[in-house]
């Protein structure tokens, strides 16, 4: 199994990734690589860097079979584009690792779509690993709901001439 | 003389999510001329062709960053003078709407991030009072006064 960890490209989060940590310890024949942010704890059975480029970051969910993440609406939407399982576990306001309770509404709200789990705590994270396979693969994203991309195009052409250079059809 | 160049959209937001959801818009702005403002210089291969700014990132956590950022945007606002700025938050985007109306009078869009599934950001309450259109990704959050719905980015 190769599993990819990201917890944001801006502040560690050592509780998820010390958790993954101790996985990998006892799951050698499993390959994980993650993007742990700048200053927190280091993993020591697995490799990482800070901060990975846009480009990087998505070879790296290519390459893995699962995505163990924060609760951040980029990694979510890139899981759903490129069809990767994704184990999600909240930042907490009351542990200091986010300034708001958001990610816990948003786990709320995306736990138990399709291949998407979140785990309440590193206990459960751990014992969710344990059963990845049965979860399918999350719907792929469609685009932005065609009401909100009309408006702002409305508005755009309303203050801004389109060029005549414009490739054709739109959308 | 020259013809005056056309006054762009910018399309502005911090890193992340937040990124990532305002890609998912540029369809709706095909056609005209962008301005791209991210907060990490490896973000410029999204803009493409277009011109591509970076700002200082600013948050409740780097607050300290706050002078900087406003400089950033005042010298990119002077720059480009859009016609219209459009972000997805997060803080960097309300101050972008913010110095954009004072200082080049953009018509200005607010996107709230759809991670905010059970109240508006705070950053998103504060754009309020600065963005012509104003808008949550969630429709129990929408009131007659405002934000609106209009659907998601996915």
């Amino acid at each position: 199994m190769k599993l990819f960890l990201t917890v944001g490209s801006m502040l560690p989060f050592d509780r998820l990734t010390r958790a993954l940590d101790d996985w990998a310890a006892l799951h050698p024949q499993a390959q994980v690589f993650g993007q742990v942010g700048r200053g927190g704890y280091q993993p020591r059975h697995f490799e990482a860097v800070e901060m990975l480029t846009p480009a990087e970051y998505r070879s790296r969910m290519l390459w893995s079979d699962l995505v163990v993440s924060h609760v951040g609406m980029g990694t979510v939407i890139a899981a759903a584009e490129l069809a990767r399982p994704l184990l999600l576990m909240a930042r907490e306001v009351k542990r200091a690792e986010v300034t708001s309770d958001h990610q816990m509404a948003t786990a709320r709200w995306l736990s138990g779509r399709p291949g998407i789990v979140a785990a309440a705590d590193e206990q459960e994270l751990i014992e969710r690993l344990a059963t990845v396979q049965a979860w399918g693969r999350p719907d792929a994203m469609g685009a932005a709901s065609p009401r909100l991309i009309g408006r702002l195009r409305e508005l755009a052409d309303s203050v801004s001439p389109r060029t005549p250079t414009t490739p054709t059809g739109g959308a | 003389m020259t013809k005056p160049r056309q006054r762009p959209i910018m399309l502005l937001a911090s890193g992340g999510g937040h990124w990532t959801q305002l890609m998912r818009l540029r369809p709706a702005f095909e056609g005209h001329p962008l301005v791209f403002v991210g907060v990490k210089e490896f973000y410029r291969d999204d803009a493409g062709a277009h011109p591509f700014e970076v700002i200082t990132d600013v948050s409740r956590l780097i607050r300290w960053n706050l002078p900087l950022t406003i400089l950033n945007l005042i010298q990119v606002l002077l720059r480009h003078r859009p016609v219209m700025v459009v972000t997805t938050g997060a803080m960097p985007g309300l101050l972008a709407l913010r110095l954009a109306k004072l200082l080049v009078g953009s018509r200005t869009v607010w996107i709230d991030s759809v991670a905010n599934v059970e109240e508006m950001s705070l950053s998103g309450r504060k754009a309020r009072r600065h963005a012509d259109l104003w808008l949550t990704q969630w429709e129990h959050l929408a009131r007659p006064e405002g934000p609106t719905y209009l659907g998601s980015v996915i």
